[in-house]
């Protein structure tokens, strides 16, 4: 079976919005949340989001919005987007540049984009009140492009001059860590050399503001608090929007044209709960099967993980579950170091997949662990697996990122250091 | 026409040309209080230069009457969706798709609507409607619905109904002798100006008619003369004699295979916002009468309740 790499990451998210950038937040733990303006309101119960800065949407015109200069799109390329495409279409212009991939390599029959988003839920509530207070006729003819899920595949493609397979994955906070998975099964079967993997989501109250009331955000007002994964003080996630780009390739193919391998993409694992819409499984069952299946596809030991990049969104109950799997994965051996890289980023829900696992892999490149930022008093129940509370010296040779979505559904993704082979 | 815009109205419509200039959005002020033709111009000439992206080849300012709006004014398909559908709003009327293609230079464009407006020859064929269609217009539905098919012209419009034989009504109109009603004829004729009214008088007065604010006024000098039956086939023809908003005022004739079935002098609809009850101005007792006899079917009604 062939191999896969990683050849280029792409960021735009509320830690950075470049490699540097990101690395630098995640090495010395720079949070990416602030108040957030959306939220200053008296309806609204969170008051923090980690914002992605440098873009403003001041209105749903897409003529009103600005974004960092690098980024030039004309108005047919801008005007089917909704925040989600923009963000992706920058991350992702990063990437390819990262790749040192050609336009000819880009725009091409065996280059494929697997994308994740939940859709932009403003631009589809600004559509559909246009079209009921003023008339069917008048609906915005980009009403459906600029707002379903699939508008970011639809973007991308178009904008990329995207040729071989292209789709859009829909599993909630797990979504982009599955379009990970199927890019790298397409890979791994011949079916195409180069996949891009996208996750990206908007920032604003509509995609955001609908997890108050499941309780699932946290009202903690002081972004040096919360998020806080693990702790005992944890009240719930904090949103964030963007996108991350993954260049995935086949190894040989990848090797064949000298670009720059960032890490191998040992295998992945999947599963879902079969227990409940919105919580997880308490004991983590899913997410422990999904951590061994990454294992066997990988024909990894699980002594030799050195990190894993924990799903840990913030919540009470979410946060203890997944300890739970991972104590049951490892049993009594060594149990790699765990942390929650969302306590820096807040929760980017279908981005949040994609993001990890850039974040994994600049983990193994570049040779830290990042820290779980905000602990202050380990919650017992989480104690139970070892949380990376202050920085670690050790360089990391096998990374892990889990996902695991609303419905139950779970993702563990498994990464390698490059070492020029075997 | 005379009339000044609400505050939501001149909300809603400096949010259509949002972005564009001040002129632009003047003359569009001045077209919906006045009428004025001569502003169309401007209007159009400030919505495409909105949309007209920095790259094209031509600048609108430079453009003449025979500038290509794709190839010359950098226009994509979308980008024109989006300049008709701002036209629409702005102006109040709707483009139809198989007009559109006709439409291919400024020259052209201004030609269109103005025709559009004034009710001139547009160059382009007299839409058909089909039952189906007809019955996504008009308020009158099956199994109340005599028309098959209808085609509306500036001024005039030609509909037809087959007598189908299974009509509800039919079964007592009369007993073991099926006729189709006279007073079911003369509804038929009212049904088919209403298609015309929901139609075409949008764009003639620069306002949106609602299919619900359309209510039969009255009927003069209608004469019926000959009775038919299933399988007869009733062609409508109908003149707009005038169209002064709250009233649209017809002429016509009812023929089946050429013999002529009835005759009407005066059929008067009304229509508007303005006649709903509770909206009534009181200086306009005539428009106060229709409103309270809205029956959608035709009662022939001897006294000339309303006068224009």
């Amino acid at each position: 079976m062939k191999r896969v790499a990683v050849t280029g990451l792409g960021f735009i998210t509320s830690i950075g919005n470049s490699r540097r950038q990101v690395v630098r937040s995640l090495q010395e733990c720079l949070t990416g949340v602030e108040p957030f303006a959306e939220f200053a309101g008296p309806d609204a119960p969170p008051k923090l989001a980690g914002t992605v800065k440098g873009f403003q949407f001041p209105t749903a015109y897409f003529e009103d919005w600005q974004f960092p200069a690098e980024y030039k799109l004309t108005r047919e390329q801008l005007r089917p987007m909704a925040p989600n495409s923009l963000y992706a279409y920058g991350a992702m212009q990063q990437a390819i540049a990262e790749a040192k991939l050609t336009p000819d390599q880009v725009s091409n029959p065996r280059t494929g984009v697997m994308c994740a988003s939940g859709g932009s839920m403003w631009l589809a509530y600004e559509n559909m009140h246009t079209m009921i207070t003023r008339g069917v006729a008048r609906c915005q003819p980009m009403a459906i492009v600029n707002s379903i899920p699939g508008s970011l595949y639809i973007n991308l493609v178009t904008c990329y001059k995207i040729k071989g397979g292209a789709l859009g994955f829909s599993s909630a906070c797990s979504s982009s860590a599955h379009a990970l998975g199927a890019a790298c099964d397409l890979i791994r079967l011949g079916r195409q050399d180069v996949v891009f993997v996208v996750g990206a989501e908007d920032c604003n109250k509509f995609n955001i503001l609908p997890f108050a009331a499941i309780r699932a955000l946290s009202l903690q007002t002081d972004p040096a608090k919360t998020p806080c994964a693990f702790d005992v003080k944890r009240d719930g996630f904090v949103g964030t929007g963007g996108a991350a780009v993954l260049v995935l390739e086949e190894l040989e193919h990848a090797k064949r044209r000298g670009a720059p391998v960032a890490a191998e993409v040992l295998g992945w694992g999947q599963s879902a709960d079969g227990y409940n819409v919105l919580a997880p499984d308490p004991d983590g069952d899913g997410l422990k099967r999904a951590m061994e299946n990454a294992f066997h596809d990988a024909h990894l030991a699980k002594e030799e993980v050195d990190y894993i990049n924990a799903h840990a969104t913030s919540t009470t109950v979410g946060d203890v579950s997944e300890c739970r799997a991972i104590r049951a994965v490892f049993g009594n051996g060594k149990t790699p170091h765990v942390s929650s890289t969302k306590s820096l980023t807040g929760h980017g829900l279908s981005l949040a997949g994609a993001m990890e696992a850039g974040f994994c892999v600049l983990a193994l490149q570049e040779g830290f662990i990042p820290v779980s930022a905000h602990i202050t008093q380990l919650d017992p129940q989480c104690a139970i697996v070892p949380i990376v509370t202050k920085p670690v010296p050790d360089k990391p040779r096998i990374t892990l990122s889990n996902s695991s979505g609303f419905g139950g559904t779970n993702v563990c993704l498994a990464f390698r250091r490059w070492e020029n082979g075997p | 026409m005379n009339v000044t815009l609400t505050d939501k109205e001149m909300a809603d419509l400096k949010d259509g040309l949002r972005r564009c200039s001040p002129e632009t959005i003047d003359a569009a002020v001045r077209y919906r209080e006045t009428g004025d033709l001569d502003t169309i111009p401007t209007i159009v000439f400030g919505i495409l230069e909105r949309y007209q992206p920095s790259t094209a080849p031509v600048k609108l300012s430079q453009a003449d009457e025979d500038a290509r709006l794709i190839e010359d004014l950098g226009l994509d398909s979308l980008t024109l969706l989006e300049i008709v559908l701002t036209i629409e709003e702005v102006l109040k009327l709707h483009i139809e798709n198989e007009e559109l293609r006709e439409i291919r230079t400024m020259g052209s464009l201004n030609k269109f609507l103005h025709g559009k407006i004034t009710g001139a020859d547009t160059g382009a064929p007299s839409k058909v409607y089909s039952r189906e269609e007809i019955v996504l217009v008009l308020p009158q539905q099956p199994p109340f619905l005599f028309l098959d098919e209808a085609s509306l012209n500036a001024e005039t419009l030609k509909a037809s109904y087959t007598v189908k034989g299974n009509e509800f009504f039919l079964e007592g109109h009369f007993k073991d002798e099926p006729i189709f009603p006279a007073s079911i004829v003369f509804e038929a004729t009212g049904q088919a100006a209403c298609l015309w009214v929901l139609e075409k008088a949008p764009a003639q007065i620069g306002k949106e008619i609602k299919s619900n604010h359309v209510f039969f006024a009255s009927l003069d000098g209608a004469h019926f003369y000959q009775k038919t039956k299933p399988g007869d086939k009733l062609e409508f023809e109908l003149k707009l004699t005038r169209l002064r908003e709250p009233l649209a005022i017809f002429e016509g004739t009812v023929t089946s295979r050429g013999q002529r079935v009835a005759k009407i002098e005066r059929l008067v609809l009304a229509f508007g916002e303005q006649l709903l009850p509770g909206n009534i101005p009181s200086s306009e007792s005539s428009a106060s009468d229709a409103v309270a006899a809205p029956a959608l079917a035709v009662a022939p009604n001897g006294s000339d309740s309303v006068r224009s």
